[in-house]
């Protein structure tokens, strides 16, 4: 039975199982409508890059309204390694297909040339000339031309692999709309350079006319066809170098106009030098002469000289270029003179080279004071905050170098020092100069890192299209962006920096580790999988925008200020709502999600990361989609909503899948999916999960990582609660001094991997240095903390369960009291981390023999922590014991106890289950429990 | 209960799956944030909540629990689908000027001309919303697992596939077989007068067949319906490197066979084949139709 459309979009939208979908594509193999159904889909969930909407099935359509006649070639077929997708057109020189590199996996333009008739002898050296041209062009490689990849033969014919641009060429350009003199120039310059670096080569053209140039939709022009013209022509074997005078004859193109002396004009040689008519020697200065009638047609609509005959055409030529047309747009005086110039008869006359003529075209830059190449440079920085791709922008100058520079005001000596006075000046006093100085030494470290990595992966992202040509424009435009979204990030961290108050100086090193991943701007299959902006430049624009502001939020929120990040990102969510843009609504949604998080506005929170999910299901953003989810698996943790946390961490990892991998992305889940495990009582779960996520953590940033350590800690709570204290010891006997190097020796990072220290010390039985854990735990907290924030209450607790363990129950009440009253006026009365004072309480009072009164304490506890919590277990046992001591209900002492048992026993926690069991042997009937 | 939970009595009413109580107040509070969260996206299109929570109930999943269940559905999407079922005019001017229009937008890619698009598009809509006699409206049929996009999308491409011609778009494996072996060997005339090229052509149709589905099928997406590795390890939920190399593998089968084919029937040596495919290659054919047409339907 067929697939059904849910299934079909399932496979689409990668949600289905794998058997599934491999059971829907064995289907497939026997059942075309189906198969049909889904690379049709596939081709529209995934364009190939760089194509327009093309596909095979658009042969078909062809077929079916029997509107085109067949191409010359088939489609499907093999060109030398190459599969031809399509026919692009036909014209003097031959056939124009697209085509499939499937070695290099990307599209190309093939021009297979005109058969014509001539020996196999004559075809060789016209291979071994183009061949010699192609290897010339390859040296070439500049952005205004089309890179030409390789000349073979087929079929007796000589074809030519090259780039393929999407976008129109000059002449559709001009027509496609009205331009103004300054538009057309700038294409014009483009195009200029792109001859002028042939020409440094040793390439001429011998055939420019606006059909040879193309503009692509990244608003790049290219010239295209170098030497195409010779090659199509018949002649005597080509001399060796390209800028030889050439035999008469060898440089006409009888392809696009045959002319002969005799006065017959075929076709329009409109284009073409007088010397070159003449049948005499031409050079660089015919293009010059071709480039010079191109730009005059295109700017007053009207070619230049009459061409009713050859003689009647060079007798124009001779008299020189007419006045403008009353009726043509305006033009500036100086370019007319330029193009008169240009238009000479005599090559002497004309520009010595294109270098001069694309200077002179862009007089009027350096006129008005501004050097050509500072405009360029400015219109080139504005491109990039924009992000935008700004048509006949000129970008030549858009060079590969200088990414270090960009930086400036970002990331510079004067922000440095900003940032270092500020430091010196907020640091807490506890922190000392020493203090202060290492905690700046490490963010300025750390941010130097980032800057280094930005300006290298600019540099690339340059490099990659600029000149190895690997990545498209479009490509670029999109990594471009990404760059400057991290740029403005950084930016307005360390501006927040420079205004740092005490707070931000410890915080600092691990806002500046936590600065969005630059990784993902190389990402290019998920730069260009996301739902492409809105089309209308205007909510382009503001796309931009928002991102941008987005990142800046972001920085606050690193910077620790969550309130005002959240009003940002909750302006910039209205905003994006307003757009329908959802890739940015995912975005700003998530940012919003974690900083309410962060403010313990866990409802919202959800409710936003939900959404944000949704948002990047339909903006096909895979990589916000698992963020998302993964932080929706630690809000479960927290809420204590398993069954939703199971859900979330099931989608984080498909959505994962699908993007690609991310170790870090992919640790964090881990650790996340540890947190849930760990809340519902699994820790056997919690400690594999926290084991691979320390793993990859480490792989991906590096042991001295906040969030590689963060995993390492956690890691060691996992041990403590399945009664693995060794192991526990020996993690963090590494990461608390890797703490230390990170971020200093008194810092409030370590005060929870000091807890779990003190813990697993305690399991151990060394009390003392579980007690020094405890009291630096205890130091910290109080000094850069304060005096009543929840965490010295936590520190107090840990010195408690010491004190208890060592059997100093008196001492050990006093101190959970105190934390009791300090964590009652931090957090809300049902906060689960009451259950360890009421806990504590209760066992100590039991320590003094105190039962009766221990009793409604420990039922507070119980009422605390609702899920198999190993420490509610102790709390049943406790309870049990205390309810018998105190002569309370006995069989609820002896259920409370089984339970215990049971809970710890499902866990694996032998000793204590072991421990609960003699008790119950001891004090209830033998054989009585030993049913459930 | 009904009153006190109202939306979760109704989904739970049109639910397959097994109902606890101890739920309930859980799902309440998850229908409640699910109807908000699709009023958001869709202000203007009213469908009563209950009546939103039963859509939803009759769509979870049946296995586990209900709140993990409608978890996993797309409520905006099905609000929709729910309101323009029901006749709500704003629902269903965002579902033909959001869904319906770029869904068909979708099967261009099978015929870009404008009148065949808008029949694309006349045709989704009589199918969603009124549907074949007897039957009722697809959009019904929208389960809400995936984005109702994606979904529309799926009928719009059945739709235009209908309307087109059957053709099977050939598969130019013998160029393929011609590149792969084409290693030189003068040509020899007594070996192409002893084999044509239909007997090539048949040949590689047996190897072809002799494929298990999974081959084939990629094959036929690559070679004939035109998908990049990367297009092809979507609809697999892989990694291109694998479909790159499973694609070289399915090849290479391909290939292989063929050869064995010759060789076991026609008994001829290797030499003989690589001349035979040279010969072949000579003849400057370039798309051989009709080959494995016989295979499709």
């Amino acid at each position: 039975m067929c697939p059904s459309e849910d299934e079909i979009a399932g496979v689409v939208e990668g949600r289905l199982p794998q058997e599934q979908v491999e059971r829907i594509h064995r289907h497939a193999a026997g059942c075309s409508p189906c198969r049909l159904l889904l690379a049709l889909m596939a081709q529209d969930a995934t364009p190939p890059t760089d194509v327009s909407g093309t596909s095979p099935f658009a042969d078909r359509a062809d077929d079916a309204r029997a509107a085109v006649a067949a191409p010359e070639v088939a489609p499907l077929a093999c060109i030398g390694r190459y599969r031809v997708l399509e026919h692009l057109g036909s014209g003097g020189m031959g056939t124009v297909l697209a085509a499939y590199d499937p070695e290099l996996d990307r599209r190309i333009a093939l021009k297979v040339l005109r058969a014509r008739p001539g020996d196999a002898r004559g075809r060789e050296d016209l291979q071994r000339r183009l061949q010699r041209e192609a290897q010339a062009m390859a040296k070439l490689a500049h952005p205004n031309v089309v890179a030409v990849h390789d000349v073979g033969t087929y079929a007796g014919r000589v074809f030519v692999a090259m780039e393929y641009v999407d976008g129109s060429n000059l002449r559709q350009w001009l027509k496609a709309a009205p331009r103004g003199w300054t538009e057309i120039r700038d294409v014009f310059v483009q195009a200029a350079r792109g001859l002028q670096a042939a020409h440094e080569v040793g390439l001429v053209h011998r055939d420019f006319k606006p059909d040879n140039v193309l503009i692509g939709k990244d608003g790049r022009v290219r010239v295209a066809d170098f030497g195409l013209a010779r090659a199509g022509a018949s002649g005597p074997p080509e001399p060796a170098d390209a800028t030889d005078p050439e035999p008469p004859g060898a440089s006409l193109s009888p392809l696009s106009a045959p002319l002969t002396r005799a006065g017959v004009v075929m076709g329009t040689p409109r284009y073409m030098a007088p010397e070159q008519m003449e049948g005499g020697a031409s050079d660089a200065r015919a293009d010059e002469f071709a480039f010079a009638v191109a730009l005059f047609e295109a700017l007053f609509m009207k070619p230049p000289f009459a061409s009713d005959d050859i003689d009647g055409r060079l007798r124009s030529i001779r008299q020189g270029p007419p006045e403008p047309p009353a009726s043509a747009p305006p033009v500036p005086d100086w370019l007319q003179q330029v193009l008169r110039r240009a238009l000479r008869f005599e090559p002497e006359e004309r520009f010595p080279s294109m270098r001069e003529l694309t200077d002179a075209l862009q007089v009027d830059l350096r006129r008005r004071g501004v050097s050509a190449r500072l405009a360029a440079s400015v219109a080139a920085a504005a491109l990039l905050l924009a992000g935008a791709v700004a048509f006949g922008l000129e970008r030549s100058l858009l060079r590969c170098r200088g990414s270090e520079q960009r930086l400036a005001g970002v990331w510079d000596g004067a922000r440095r020092a900003q940032v270092g006075q500020a430091f010196l000046k907020a640091a807490p006093a506890e922190l000392g100069p020493e203090g202060a100085r290492a905690q700046l030494e490490r963010t300025s470290a750390a941010l130097d890192a980032y800057a280094r990595d930005w300006a290298a992966m600019h540099h690339e992202a340059c490099a990659a299209a600029r000149i190895s040509g690997e990545q498209t424009e479009a490509v670029l435009s999109l990594r471009m962006a990404c760059l400057d979204r991290r740029m403005r990030e950084l930016g307005q961290l360390t501006a927040l920096l420079a205004a740092a108050d005490a707070p931000l100086v410890d915080k600092g090193v691990e806002a500046a580790l936590g600065l969005s991943s630059l990784r993902t701007c190389a990402d290019v299959a998920s730069l260009t999988g996301r739902a492409p902006p809105p089309e209308s430049p205007a909510a382009r624009a503001e796309v931009d925008r928002l991102e941008l502001e987005l990142s800046e939020a972001n920085a606050v929120r690193l910077a620790g200020r969550f309130a005002p990040a959240l009003e940002r990102a909750g302006s910039a969510l209205e905003a994006a709502r307003a757009l329908g843009y959802r890739p940015l609504q995912a975005e700003a949604l998530y940012l919003s999600g974690v900083l309410q998080e962060k403010l313990g506005r866990t409802g919202e929170a959800e409710r936003s990361l939900v959404e944000a999910t949704y948002a990047a299901d339909a903006g096909r953003d895979d990589a916000t989609k698992a963020r998302a989810a993964s932080r929706l698996v630690y809000l479960s943790s927290l809420r204590s909503t398993f069954d939703r946390g199971h859900h979330w961490k099931e989608v984080a990892s498909a959505a994962l899948e699908r993007a690609g991998p991310d170790p870090e992305l992919e640790g964090e889940l881990l650790n996340n999916a540890g947190s849930l495990a760990l809340a519902e009582g699994r820790p056997d779960g919690a400690l594999a999960a926290y084991e691979r996520a320390a793993k990859l953590l480490e792989a991906a940033l590096g042991r001295e990582h906040p969030k590689t350590l963060n995993a390492i800690t956690n890691l060691a709570s996992a041990d403590v609660a399945l009664g693995r204290p060794g192991d526990a010891v020996r993690s963090l006997e590494a990461a608390i001094p890797a703490i230390e190097r990170l971020r200093g020796a008194g810092h409030p990072a370590l005060i929870s991997s000091l807890w779990t220290l003190a813990q697993a010390q305690v399991q151990l039985h060394r009390l003392d240095e579980a007690a020094e854990a405890a009291d630096r735990a205890l130091r910290i907290a109080r000094e850069r903390l304060g005096l009543r924030h929840a965490r010295v209450a936590g520190s107090l607790q840990l010195q408690a369960t010491v004190l208890q363990a060592g059997g100093q129950f008196q001492r050990a009440l006093e101190t959970y009291r105190e934390a009791q009253a300090i964590l009652a006026g931090a957090v809300p009365p049902s906060d689960p981390e009451l259950f360890f004072c009421e806990d504590g309480i209760g066992e100590s009072l039991l320590g003094l023999g105190r039962a009766k009164e221990a009793v409604p304490h420990l039922e507070a506890a119980l009422k605390l922590r609702l899920s198999p919590f190993p420490e509610r277990a102790d709390a049943q046992l406790a309870l049990s014991r205390a309810l018998w001591a105190s002569g309370g209900d006995r069989r609820r002492a002896q259920s409370l106890a089984r339970e215990a048992r049971d809970a710890h026993a499902a866990a694996r926690r032998e000793e204590k289950a072991r421990e609960a069991n003699d008790w119950l042997e001891a004090h209830f009937a033998v054989g009585s429990d030993a049913v459930r | 209960m009904a009153s006190a939970q109202p939306l979760a009595g109704a989904f739970l009413a049109a639910w397959r799956g097994e109902r606890t109580l101890a739920d309930l107040p859980a799902l309440e509070e998850a229908l409640a944030f699910a109807v908000e969260l699709a009023r958001r996206e869709h202000p203007d299109s009213m469908v009563a909540p209950e009546r939103f929570a039963a859509f939803l109930g009759a769509r979870a999943e049946a296995g586990g629990g209900a709140v993990a269940a409608l978890a996993s559905l797309h409520g905006p999407d099905l609000y929709l689908a729910c309101a323009a079922l029901a006749g709500d005019p704003h629902a269903l001017s965002h579902l033909d000027r959001h869904v319906l229009a770029r869904a068909a937008a979708a099967a261009a890619r099978v015929d870009p001309s404008p009148p065949f698009v808008e029949d694309v598009r006349q045709r989704l809509r009589e199918r969603l919303l009124i549907g074949p006699a007897g039957s009722g409206p697809k959009l019904a049929e929208y389960g809400g697992k995936g984005t109702l996009l994606a979904w529309a999308k799926v009928m719009a491409g059945r739709v235009a596939l209908n309307a087109l011609p059957a053709r099977e778009p050939e598969l130019p494996l013998r160029e393929e077989l011609l590149r792969a072996s084409g290693a030189g060997r003068s040509l020899e005339s007594e070996v192409l007068n002893r084999l044509q090229s239909e007997q090539l052509e048949e040949a590689m149709k047996q190897a072809f067949s002799a494929l298990d589905d999974a081959q084939r099928v990629l094959l036929r997406y690559h070679f004939a319906d035109g998908l990049d590795f990367e297009q092809i390890a979507a609809l697999f939920n892989t990694h291109r490197s694998t479909v790159s190399r499973r694609v070289a593998a399915a090849r290479e089968a391909l290939l292989s066979g063929t050869q064995a084919v010759l060789r076991e029937r026609h008994g001829l040596s290797p030499d003989e084949i690589s001349s035979l495919v040279r010969a072949a290659q000579s003849q400057g054919e370039m798309s051989i139709h009709s080959l494995f047409r016989t295979r499709s339907r």
